[in-house]
């Protein structure tokens, strides 16, 4: 159902740093300070803010991989946070993360295949060969690679392609909920369109939800069903995406989004006339 | 009152640049019939995909791809009005020291962690000028200043890994004035930066051209900085140059099939703002660029582009102008060369 939320976060908090001692003064750094949002199933939600404004520290506490502070995070009605390591580790395959270098995570010394493979194997190690290798050939497919990439290594790759791969390892453990960390950031304009459009086809197969973290506004607010923007570790606002575009309420917003690059220039102007009114 | 029109001052010219590099599988042509003209104080894009020789034409110009790589160079490069591809190492290394500074794609990652920011900078300066270390120290915060950073002083004494992504690129561009340089080529200088940060670098380098006169040549893959900075572009497609001419020009008329495309890859937004627009679907160029050694004799772009016909197969198409009021407006498309001979 579109309406039922599948992740609800709330109060989220990360403080970095040690915990001091006799020796080493107490260093502690807010990065994410009091973060509440929910995220419906089937929706796309976007992260946007500055960079070291605390997106990919949610990310991270949103899939355990770091843990949070303070705060609570419900998947499907159950805390995370309090799960014990079995549960937790049932759950993992049900979450996956996307980087924005996939191969940067692949080993280099393994074949692309391998490497679609490894999560399967972690999460169901008692399926056979035969099997595994057709599983890796379908997902190859899944995000247009030919099957011949299987047996390749991720130099011989361009971005593009290794992102692909990244996804198909991603996708394997049947996810239903994905954080996209930057997934296209580095990659060239006419790379991003193709990625972008790849996820909406898999969101529709495969019933995703999407947490997509980006600095591409444009991007965005083509992909985006509602968008949160952070700014020095908190939310500060958080709406549907044609709503914030057009009349974002916070002073930091309006100066993000003015940033936009259009063929015509810059999106500075209408927000200034926004402002204005 | 009416400006007097500045004569424009050659600069640089490539004419017919060929690079050729060598690869396991053997010698390989990565720029081909490269030809670029750039005057003082103009500001020009080379724009295209990744792999599309964009950082080979600007060490091309530099000569700076290595020994071990580089099989041979051909066509010509001149600075102001001297050819340059035959000078030797030295004098090389005077243009690059004191005429034609680089912005080196990732540079700012490559600031040297260990020694603060003020004392790479002065090393530079002392390393391409003859001022004293005084007066150097001076020249780096005037630099720094320059950039519009506002503590300079703390900028000067920082580490880089004290200093933000924006900070750290104003740095490597402060750097690269250190020898007031005629021409600065910034390779994709704000591909890794936030949105706002890389507006902010973009009008740096306005500013720079407009204060100190400074020809900019920057790489990009993203048609929107193109638009933001340039008077002219030229479109990279797999070692060739596939259109050219002034900005205005080649965004609003395009006339080759990949530039068209490249520039559809921009999401339309008016759907957002406009009542009653609907969302288009986001364009993508379907497939990869062909393998540089593994070309066919037709057009490049062949897979690729929506409209190839059966001889875009089979003919190489030429770099040729077009009807534009851009007398500089050229294309490398046959259907373009053949409604350009039915007009005439
Ligand atoms: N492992 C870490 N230890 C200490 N500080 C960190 C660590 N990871 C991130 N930070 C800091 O936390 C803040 C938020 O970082 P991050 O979540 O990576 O932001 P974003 O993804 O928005 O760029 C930044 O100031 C960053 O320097
Ligand atoms: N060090 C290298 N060794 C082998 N091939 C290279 C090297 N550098 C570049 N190339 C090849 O030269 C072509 C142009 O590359 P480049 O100029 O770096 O592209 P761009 O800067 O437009 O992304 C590509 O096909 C690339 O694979
Ligand atoms: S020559 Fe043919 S294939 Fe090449 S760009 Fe023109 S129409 Fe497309
Ligand atoms: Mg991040
Ligand atoms: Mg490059």
């Amino acid at each position: 159902m579109q309406n039922e939320s599948l992740l609800d976060v709330q109060g989220l908090t990360k403080v970095y740093g040690n915990k001091g001692s006799l020796f080493v003064p107490r260093k502690e750094m807010l990065a994410v300070n009091n973060v509440s949002f929910s995220i419906k199933k089937g929706e796309t939600f976007g992260l946007i803010g500055e960079s070291g404004s605390g997106k990919t520290t949610i990310g991270r506490m949103v899939l355990r991989l770091i843990e949070a502070t303070a705060g609570d995070i419900q998947y499907e009605g159950k805390s995370i946070l309090s799960m014990k390591k079995g549960e937790m580790d049932k759950l993992r395959s049900e979450m996956q993360i996307i980087f924005q270098d996939s191969g940067s995570a692949f080993n280099p010394r393994k074949t692309i295949g391998e490497q679609i493979l490894h999560p399967l194997n972690k999460f169901h190690s008692n399926s056979d060969a035969g099997y595994q290798y057709n599983k890796v050939i379908e997902m190859l497919d899944v995000v247009g690679l030919r099957a011949d990439f299987y047996h390749r290594y991720p130099h011989e790759l361009s971005g593009g392609q290794r992102q692909r791969a990244g996804i198909a390892r991603a996708l394997i453990v049947k996810p239903k909920f994905l954080v996209l960390d930057e997934p296209v950031s580095a990659l060239d304009v006419s790379v991003k369109a193709q990625i972008i459009n790849l996820l909406i086809d898999l969101q529709k197969e495969f019933q995703l939800t999407y947490l997509f973290i980006a600095h591409n506004l444009d991007l965005v607010a083509y992909f985006c069903d509602k968008v949160a923007v952070l700014s020095k570790g908190e939310l500060i606002e958080t709406a549907p995406t044609i709503e914030l575009f057009r009349k974002p309420k916070h002073e930091v917003t309006q100066k993000l989004l003015s940033s936009i690059l259009t063929l015509d220039g810059d999106l500075g102007e209408y927000y200034r006339k926004q402002s204005a009114i | 009152m009416i400006q007097a029109v500045r004569k424009k001052e050659a600069f640089l010219n490539v004419t017919n640049l060929m690079t050729k590099i060598h690869t396991p599988e053997g010698s390989m042509t990565v720029l081909d019939h490269i030809n670029l003209s750039i005057d003082k104080g103009d500001i020009m894009a080379i724009v295209g995909e990744s792999g599309s020789g964009k950082s080979m034409t600007i060490h091309s110009i530099l000569q700076m791809i290595t020994k071990n790589l580089l099989d041979s160079y051909a066509g010509e490069i001149e600075v102001e009005g001297k050819s340059i591809l035959d000078i030797g190492e030295k004098e090389m290394q005077q243009i690059r020291g004191k005429k034609i500074s680089l912005v080196a794609q990732n540079a700012m990652t490559s600031l040297d962690p260990s020694y603060r920011v003020g004392k790479q900078i002065i090393e530079i300066i002392l390393d391409k000028t003859n001022l004293s270390k005084r007066e150097a120290i001076e020249k780096a915060l005037y630099l720094l200043e320059e950039m519009g950073i506002d503590e300079a002083k703390r900028v000067f004494q920082s580490y880089p890994h004290q200093l933000s992504g924006g900070l750290r690129q104003r740095v490597v561009i402060a750097m690269s004035l250190a020898c007031d340089p005629d021409l600065i080529i910034a390779d994709e200088p704000t591909s890794a930066l936030d949105p706002s940060v890389q507006l902010q670098v973009l009008e740096l380098f306005k500013k720079i051209n407009r204060d100190l006169g400074t020809a900019i040549l920057i790489i990009t893959h993203d048609f929107g900085v193109v638009a933001r900075i340039a008077e002219s572009v030229a479109v990279m497609y797999a070692g060739q140059i596939v259109e050219q001419g002034k900005t205005s020009e080649v965004i609003y008329n395009p006339q080759h099939p990949y530039t068209n495309s490249l520039l559809n890859c921009i999401p339309d937004l008016d759907w957002i703002f406009l009542d009653g627009v609907g969302k288009k679907p986001l364009f993508q160029i379907k497939g990869e660029p062909p393998n540089l050694m593994n070309l066919s004799s037709g057009c490049r772009f062949a897979n690729r582009c929506h409209m190839a016909k059966d001889i875009c197969r089979s003919k190489l198409p030429e770099l040729k102008k077009v009807h534009s009021p851009d007398l500089n407006h050229l294309v490398r498309c046959l259907l373009t060369e053949r409604r350009e001979s039915y007009a005439k």
